[in-house]
This record gives C-alpha cells, sequence and structure tokens, in this order.
C-alpha cells in the first residue's frame, strides 16, 4: 500500500470515528419496564410504548451527556432512571428558554373565571406549571427529534440483534 | 418579442409573490382601526397558511402550550381545498372588557365553485397594547383548556 493509501485509510477511521453513532439497543426487558412504568388507563400500543422508549432512552443519554444531574434518579435503576433523567433534562432545557412574557397573564385573563379568590402568587405557580407541563410534552418530541440522528436504535424484541 | 416574454415574466413574477388580494371588510362593530386590522390579518394569514404570522398572533400562553407542528398541521386542516378569503363582517359584540374582546365573525370563503359563509365567535386578548387572538377548539386542543 502506497502513501496515498495509507491516508486514505486514515482520513476513513477518523470521519467513521467522528462521526459513529452511539447505538442504543430496544430490549423485549425494556418494553416490559415500560409497560410497568405507565399508568394502565393510557393503554398504549406496543409501537408507541417503543416509541416513549427510544425518546427516553436517547434523551437520557444526552441528558448525561450535558451533566444534568438529578436527585431523583440517584436511588431508580434501569428504564425508571432514565425516565426520570429525561424529565429532568427536558425541565433545565424549558427553564433556560423560559416562557415568552405574557404567557402567565394571557392565561389568566382568558381563563379567569376558574381561580375564584385564590392568592394571586399561587395561581401564578400554578398557571406557569400547567403551561410547562403542558409544553414539556410537546417539547420532548421535538428534542427528540432534533437529536435522533445522533443515534442509531436497534430494537431487539426477540433477541438476536 | 422581447418584450413580450419580458411582460409575461413580470405578470408570472407578480402572481407567485404571494401579494396579498384585497379583502372586503363590514364593520359593524364600533371597535377602534387598531383592532380591526388586526382581526382581518389574522384571518388573512390563516386562510393564506401564513403559519408562523398568525401564531405569532396567537395568545402568548397558546404560543407556549402548542407547538408550531400541531398548530401548522390544524391550519392545513382548515383550508385543504383552498379557499381565497374574500370578506370579513365584523357583525356583533358579544363581550367587551377593558382586555378582552368577543365578537360575532363571519368570513366568507371562495372555493372553486362557490362561495361559503363560515361564522363564528371570535375572542381577543389585549395584552401591553397589542391585541392577540384567543385560539379555542377544545376538540383539537384539549390541553388549552
Amino acid at each position: 500500500m502506497g502513501k496515498l493509501g495509507l491516508v486514505l485509510v486514515l482520513v476513513v477511521g477518523v470521519v467513521q470515528i467522528v462521526w459513529a453513532k452511539e447505538v442504543v439497543v430496544i430490549t423485549k426487558k425494556d418494553v416490559q419496564e415500560m409497560r410497568r412504568l405507565t399508568p394502565a388507563f393510557f393503554e398504549p400500543t406496543q409501537k408507541a410504548l417503543i416509541q416513549r422508549i427510544i425518546e427516553t432512552k436517547v434523551l437520557a443519554r444526552e441528558a448525561l451527556k450535558e451533566g444534568v444531574t438529578c436527585t431523583k434518579a440517584k436511588d431508580a435503576i434501569g428504564l425508571e432512571k432514565e425516565l426520570i433523567l429525561t424529565n429532568c433534562y427536558l425541565k433545565k432545557k424549558l427553564n433556560e428558554l423560559g416562557l415568552k412574557k405574557g404567557a402567565v397573564q394571557s392565561y389568566y385573563l382568558t381563563h379567569k373565571d376558574r381561580f375564584g379568590r385564590l392568592p394571586l402568587e399561587k395561581v401564578r405557580e400554578w398557571i406557569r406549571n400547567r403551561i410547562l407541563r403542558v409544553k414539556m410534552d410537546w417539547f420532548r418530541r421535538e428534542e427528540f427529534k432534533r437529536i435522533k440522528d445522533r443515534y442509531e436504535v436497534k430494537v431487539c424484541l426477540s433477541g438476536g440483534c | 418579442m422581447s418584450k413580450w416574454w419580458l411582460l409575461v415574466v413580470v405578470f408570472l413574477a407578480v402572481g407567485c409573490s404571494g401579494i396579498r388580494h384585497q379583502i372586503k371588510v363590514e364593520n359593524q362593530v364600533e371597535l377602534d382601526k387598531e383592532f380591526i386590522r388586526r382581526v382581518v390579518s389574522y384571518w388573512q394569514n390563516r386562510y393564506n397558511l401564513e403559519v408562523k404570522s398568525a401564531f405569532s398572533q396567537e395568545a402568548p400562553y397558546v404560543q407556549e402550550m402548542v407547538s408550531l407542528e400541531k398548530y401548522a398541521n390544524y391550519l392545513k386542516l382548515y383550508v385543504k381545498q383552498t379557499p381565497i378569503l374574500t370578506k370579513v363582517s365584523l357583525k356583533k359584540v358579544t363581550k367587551q372588557n377593558k382586555s378582552d374582546v368577543c365578537l360575532d365573525v363571519e368570513l366568507f370563503l371562495r372555493y372553486k365553485d362557490k362561495t361559503v359563509k363560515r361564522e363564528l365567535e371570535d375572542c381577543w386578548l389585549k395584552l401591553r397594547k397589542t391585541w392577540y387572538h384567543v385560539l379555542r377548539n377544545p376538540l383539537i386542543f384539549p390541553e388549552l383548556n
């Protein structure tokens, strides 16, 4: 092999290392665990469960990479730990983004009757949490879409992956 | 000959440049002009599928609780047969406070072979001198309740 060949092999190797996707493996055990962790009334399909597991595992990896710390995740294991980590990661991101000016006020003005004479400070906090809870749902999907290309997902439900 | 080609190109360019057609506005309510302009521009944005512009006119809490993707799909659902909004008629104020207004609105939509009138109650909210639309569709957006 000439010098050119050697250089080519080196370049290909470096490119592969740099662009290599991290592999995420989904097993039957994950599906069982996610079914156990999902409230029964949701009755998710197998496809929906797997999608949720993929999102959770990918986002949890991202959380670890970014050094997200989570006291609740300390004693948890397996998928439960990854779910908690994912939530902490998304909360951190949402807090960094903050809410649009007027979000809490506009919610209050359109749902005023609901709050009666509750103290304004409590109402404000409740609305903020409500907005964040709803936002978390679509934000999780968008965040997953943003980073999914960095990972290669292998679904191995019957072994042999 | 070349002049004719130039004319055709100009004609096509104008046609494709997204210039808004004139919308007739029939106003039977006594509300300030800025508000009426806002209402008409909002509905025009929705029917022109200018998603980002329409989204930015929704109340701030809506912009936080609904993803732009879901909002875009919702608008496309309404304009799948690509109607043209030809007239906005502001009929009657049904609720009016310092910071919010609801009014009956009629939208005239021209389809290929017919014009359809859509009647609705439209609510708006004023925040720091700007009017925002209040999106209400419990079937599609139950999360907003």
